[in-house]
């Protein structure tokens, strides 16, 4: 699977070999989750989620953002291993090539109609135990009324959380795609970062990158923001404009094949060298990030991974922690400053997860934001981000952010 | 920041309106409380948080407790900055992991402490351990569809609203102004996406809330890709295709200003020189025929329905058979009204146009092996009749 190894980001057709077997990858997944239902004892699911809904049937959606399915979108049965969809933007075109257009059921907006559709899935109406990731209250009623007084609804999400964290081959690979998409356009916008330029102008930077790399499905549209002394980080992006000798938090993630890559780096903004105190802000935070990417092997609990968070300067003086397991979409938390103690107990690194390590370090010079992602084997972790962390790091500062000067 | 001449929304005075329209709501339906757990919901209760994407939107949760009585609301999340500073910091709390039994347990005792003597709490959604545990964990309490009454709120737009929803159609129609000038052959859907989103966030776009479309769209059904419905593959995703001379395209976009949206959708020609053959031409002529039957029936009193059949009286097949002849704009860039859908002509009937209404019209004449023609236009209903929120025209049938 050497051949994996490498990001293949161009849109030309090999002609004597597939970069990633996306069929086969579908197939595999598909498995998984009918092994999973097996496993659990679980009859039937209904997913209205984007990740499990594509993990399960391979269908790419067209994507959209602040609006939540209302409703299920895919139905699977256990025991005759079929895969229906329920979803708009049904047409052919996004459907796998292994489902036919009778498991593509029609558009409605009438619920009651929906839900017939729903249970025409062939062995539905027969399921006792259903998994869902989630449901409107109205729809919860109208299928009750509808089904066996006996059905059982099981949460599915814990099920899918823990299929979605073991990567396969074609899976890694189409993260790395998703990094060095993400990693390139937030470089785009790092090189915007100047006194004067607005935060917003960051963002547009960021996405038109991204689209021309050749993805317009963003896992996070991103954080493009000046952190204030003591003033903590803001996510969302404003219009303020950058003012000279700040740092800039830069974060975002794309989307490749349904798969994530996310990175966040810090960017002194400034015509000055960036100040001392920058500087040690900025190595004490990477210190942290590093120590914990360090602790990332199997076995290690969410415990263990905040424990040795604590243990450096930056944890000590208040900084705050995320590692969340990442994939086809977010697959939940394992360690994280406002994670409770017993869920971080339960966590555990795991072989084949890819896992991201995000460090926010305040100081009276402003914060330093950074995130990395890798993916753990058995024996080494993989670092899947690449990018350089700028001028704070520079070992000699020049007087302007060039490619040469952003060695990691 | 986008000129547009007209006064600037007041958003204070918004978020204050809609949360005594809310509070009307919900007492209307007989709840002590709401929880709401969906972004645009949560919009509404003027909390902001940053950019709900599909696949990750359930590991951030932000969780919005409304009391009954128009107080500020109980905010938690870890996004404090989205929290507006007229709900006061004893509000606002850390969040909850909903998805996990724990956050729910924990969900149950806020609701108990901030809702104290609660009877029936409206629910927006529920996470899978919700479904499971939520009933036992609110001290007696009734979980019921909180989704009645945030319809009932927001269909009626206050003056504020109606702004955002201007400006945000103004930065869309901007951001296109620059692409359509690029649709030659050769160009690519993912290089007209590129610079769509960095024209719409230059002129301060909050959010991009939809893959940007460019249908590349065959002159008959059978010829491309059909929905499940039977009909015009559309929308489909963007990639790396690219257009030649004479592609029919179809453009549907969306973004938000202050949490409302935009909807942009347009029919272009790729070409050197963009001229609609005369069959490709008739198709425009009959919708614009159409939406002029249409728009002459917008006043208040007359009903969804009336608008149905006025579409009808053009066209017998007037939309998309998986789509609609028209839908609501705000917090969501699809909310009710939903006009001339499958919900069927006595549905329609029911509904009343009311001052504050906003609703896109999206209706398309299509002559299959000609082609057709689809445009979206935003509507705001007022007391006395209805004024447009789009602006860009219908180049280059026009």
């Amino acid at each position: 699977m050497e051949w994996l190894r490498t990001p293949d980001v161009g849109t030309g057709m090999l002609e004597n070999r597939e970069r990633i077997r996306l069929g086969a990858l579908r197939r595999a997944r598909r498995e998984r989750v009918f092994a999973a239902l097996r496993e659990h004892g679980i009859d039937a699911c209904l997913f209205g989620r984007e990740s499990n809904v594509r993990y399960a049937c391979g269908v790419r959606r067209l994507w959209t953002a602040q609006s939540r399915p209302f409703s299920p979108t895919c139905a699977i049965v256990r025991d005759t291993e079929a895969v229906h969809l329920l979803s708009f933007s049904a047409s052919a075109e996004g459907i796998p090539e292994e489902l036919g257009p009778g498991d593509v059921f029609p558009v409605t907006w009438n619920p009651e109609r929906f839900v017939d559709h729903v249970l025409a899935t062939p062995g539905l109406r027969e399921a006792r135990r259903i998994g869902v990731d989630g449901m409107t209250p109205g729809f919860r009623r109208l299928l009750e009324e509808r089904l066996s007084p006996r059905i059982e609804w099981v949460p599915a999400e814990p099920l899918m959380r823990a299929l979605r964290r073991r990567k396969l081959a074609e899976e890694l690979a189409c993260i790395r795609t998703a990094v060095a998409i993400a990693e390139s356009a937030l470089l785009e916008s790092a090189l915007r970062v100047a006194p004067g330029a607005s935060e917003k102008e960051l963002q547009a930077a960021w996405f038109g990158r991204m689209c021309e790399l050749g993805t317009s499905q963003f896992a996070q549209q991103g954080t493009f923001t000046a952190i204030d002394p003591q003033g903590g980080l803001r996510w969302i992006t404003g219009e303020r404009a950058l003012a000279e000798g700040s740092l800039v938090a830069l974060a975002g993630g794309a989307l490749w094949a349904g798969y994530e890559g996310s990175l966040a780096r810090t960017w002194w903004c400034g015509r000055r060298a960036p100040s001392a105190e920058a500087r040690a802000l900025a190595a004490s935070g990477r210190e942290a990030l590093e120590t914990v990417v360090g602790r990332c092997r199997p076995g290690a609990s969410g415990s263990d991974l905040r424990a040795a968070f604590e243990g450096t300067a930056a944890g000590r003086a208040g900084a705050h922690l995320a590692v969340g397991s990442l994939g086809m979409g977010h697959e939940g938390w394992l360690a994280g400053s406002e994670l409770a103690p017993a869920l971080e107990a339960r966590e555990r690194v795991t072989e084949e997860m890819v896992l991201s390590v995000r460090v926010f370090a305040p100081g009276a010079a402003g914060g330093w934001l950074g995130e990395e992602m890798i993916a753990v084997g058995s024996r080494e972790v993989e670092r899947l981000t690449t990018l350089g962390h700028g001028p704070l790091f520079a070992a000699a500062y020049a007087s302007a952010p060039r490619a040469g000067t952003m060695r990691r | 920041m986008v000129a547009v001449q007209s006064d600037a929304p007041d958003l204070g005075r918004m978020r204050a309106e809609r949360r005594r329209r809310l509070d009307a709501s919900l007492r209307g339906e007989g709840l002590d409380g709401l929880v709401l757990v969906g972004p645009s919901n949560q919009e509404y209760a003027g909390v902001a948080r940053p950019c709900a994407e599909a696949m990750r939107m359930h590991y951030a949760p932000v969780v919005v407790l409304v009391p009954a009585g128009a107080e500020p609301p109980h905010v938690f999340t870890g996004a404090p900055e989205g929290v507006p500073s007229d709900i006061p910091a004893e509000r606002v709390h850390g969040p909850l992991a909903i998805e996990y039994p724990e956050g729910v347990e924990a969900l149950g005792r806020a609701v108990q402490e901030y809702v104290p003597g609660a009877r029936r709490i409206g629910i927006d959604e529920l996470t899978g351990p919700m479904l499971a545990a939520l009933p036992a964990r609110l001290g007696g309490a009734e979980w019921c569809d909180g989704a009645p009454a945030l319809a009932r709120a927001r269909l009626c737009k206050t003056p504020d609203e109606v702004e955002c929803i201007r400006r945000a159609q103004r930065i869309n129609e901007m951001a296109m102004v620059d692409v359509e000038r690029r649709l030659r052959p050769g160009v690519r859907q993912n290089e007209l996406s590129a610079l769509f989103l960095r024209r719409a966030f230059e002129l301060g776009a909050g959010a991009s809330i939809v893959d940007p479309v460019w249908n590349l769209t065959p002159r008959s059904i059978a010829a491309g890709t059909k929905t499940a419905n039977g009909d015009v593959g559309f929308p489909l995703a963007s990639d790396d295709r690219f257009l030649r001379e004479g592609d029919l395209v179809l453009s549907d976009t969306g973004l938000t200003w202050n949490g409302y949206h935009s909807d942009f959708g347009k029919t272009w020609i790729c070409s050197v020189d963009p001229r609609p053959d005369a069959e490709l031409r008739a198709c425009y002529e009959r919708w614009r025929e159409l939406l002029a039957a249409v728009l002459a029936k917008i006043r208040p009193g007359a009903s969804c329905g009336d608008l149905v059949r006025a579409a009808a009286g053009v066209e017998k097949k007037h939309a998309l058979a998986h789509f609609y002849l028209g839908h609501g704009l705000g917090c969501d860039s699809s909310e009710a009204p939903f006009i001339g859908s499958d919900l069927g002509l006595a549905f329609d009937d029911a509904v009343p146009l009311v001052p504050g209404m906003v609703f896109v019209l999206e209706p398309v004449v299509w002559h299959d092996g000609v082609g057709g023609y689809r445009s979206e236009e935003i509507v705001h209903v007022r007391s006395d009749g209805y004024e447009m929120l789009s602006a860009y025209g219908w180049s280059p049938f026009e």
